[in-house]
């Protein structure tokens, strides 16, 4: 029961080695992670062994194996970040959002997650929410940023 | 190709490493990642030699024995108060990581060092994550059952998802490669078990004896690439031994 869709995207790409990341990259964005079955199916279609492919897809921070939220919430705790006052922000939101960094909502529709360096250091300190870059967050405002996300929706 | 090692003036050939030539020489060289059977890779740095060259006065490098190739005039030195002090650094880090690996406690106390002055965070861990074993299962055997995982301090070595190495053969390739022996292979009656990987085996009886050769995927492995039948696949290298000598000492060839 192989998914058409990732398929499609193999066929896209090319069923070869070096279409490797660009598939787990295009599932990655459609899905918001890749599943067992995915990746395995990905394995088959390019005739890469399957700890290879695990290797590649654990490997990276911009693939996720657990299933994540619609919305990713990313806190920047880099340097510049921690420094300015990132751990209250990601306390704001783990509160807002009812869960820990790392964690999704029940709802499927967070992410939350926490990482350490954006190359934005200027701009600190940093939340990106889907691809939106918000710079000099205070931690009232991180309850806005949910806020604003769910209005918007 | 002629050059010095520890100021003993030793002959080389082209293509080979550092490391290859000292060992020729009976050159004691540290290596934890080396194998003669894999392709080099460098990765454990205890091989580490300093290189000077007579051309460039003054200039010295520290490179990774193992992955260096032998040059016409170089001088080499293998422990020099510098390298036998880096060493001493990454061994302290290793027994950090594995502070009750007899290999890695034994390595250490080579160097004088009893007790790691690193914190020590899971004193159960036996891997160093050279990653022989992956090495040699995709590129010696083909099985490609096992690999490296996640990055950083987070890294692992294993199947994927921490199930059952699906196409592990139980070949046990992994385990003789391993320099600190972590990995087992345990074999009861006919049963074979690598823990680590989660699998278990079927193994096969020699015809002859009936001690156990193999397990069964590795012999069904071996034989879809060699034509060879099972009255050699199935048969103990011992009872084989002897049923050549034997033929070889009746009819004078094999």
């Amino acid at each position: 029961m192989s998914s058409v869709h990732v398929n499609r995207i193999i066929d896209r790409h090319g069923a070869e080695r070096a279409s490797l990341i660009p598939v787990l990259q295009d599932i990655q964005d459609d899905y918001n992670w890749i599943s067992e079955p995915h990746l395995r199916q990905v394995a088959d279609r390019l005739g890469l062994p399957l700890s290879e492919v695990y290797g590649v897809a654990s490997f990276y921070r911009a693939l996720s194996l657990e299933p994540r939220g619609k919305t990713l919430i990313r806190v920047c705790k880099g340097t510049a970040c921690h420094v300015r006052g990132a751990q209250l922000i990601q306390e704001e939101l783990e509160r807002q959002l009812g869960i820990q960094a790392g964690g999704t909502t029940e709802d499927m529709a967070y992410t939350l997650e926490v990482v350490n360096c954006v190359g934005a250091c200027g701009m600190a300190p940093v939340v990106i929410v889907g691809d939106k870059y918000f710079p000099g967050v205070k931690p009232h405002r991180a309850k806005k940023l949910v806020q604003t996300e769910r209005d918007e929706e | 190709m002629q050059l010095t090692i520890d100021d003993k003036q030793v002959t080389a050939e082209q293509g080979q490493t550092l490391l290859e030539v000292a060992r020729a020489h009976d050159i004691p060289i540290p290596t934890l990642c080396y194998h003669e059977s894999l392709e080099a890779r460098g990765s454990c740095r205890l091989c580490l030699v300093e290189i000077r060259k007579p051309k460039w006065p003054g200039w010295k490098r520290l490179v990774a024995s193992c992955v260096y190739p032998a040059e016409e005039g170089l001088e080499v030195r293998t422990a020099t108060e510098e390298i036998v002090g880096i060493r001493k650094t990454l061994i302290d880090l290793l027994l950090a990581r594995c502070p009750k690996n007899p290999e890695i406690v034994e390595l250490a106390r080579a160097y004088g060092i009893e007790q790691t002055s690193y914190a020590v965070l899971d004193a159960t861990r036996q891997c160093i994550l050279c990653g022989q074993c992956v090495r040699v299962c995709e590129d010696i055997i083909g099985a490609s059952a096992i690999g490296m995982y996640g990055r950083g301090a987070g890294k692992k070595v294993g199947p994927a998802y921490g199930k059952a190495a699906e196409t592990c053969i139980g070949c046990g390739a992994c385990a003789f490669v391993c320099p600190t022996r972590c990995i087992q292979v345990i074999d009861e009656g006919l049963t074979r078990r690598i823990p680590r990987w989660n699998v278990e085996f079927e193994l096969v009886p020699c015809r002859i004896c009936g001690k156990p050769v193999s397990t069964r995927k590795h012999i069904d492995f071996v034989r879809g690439r060699v034509s060879a039948g099972p009255e050699v696949l199935e048969t103990c290298s011992d009872c084989l031994r002897a049923y050549y000598g034997a033929k070889v000492a009746a009819e004078g060839h094999m």
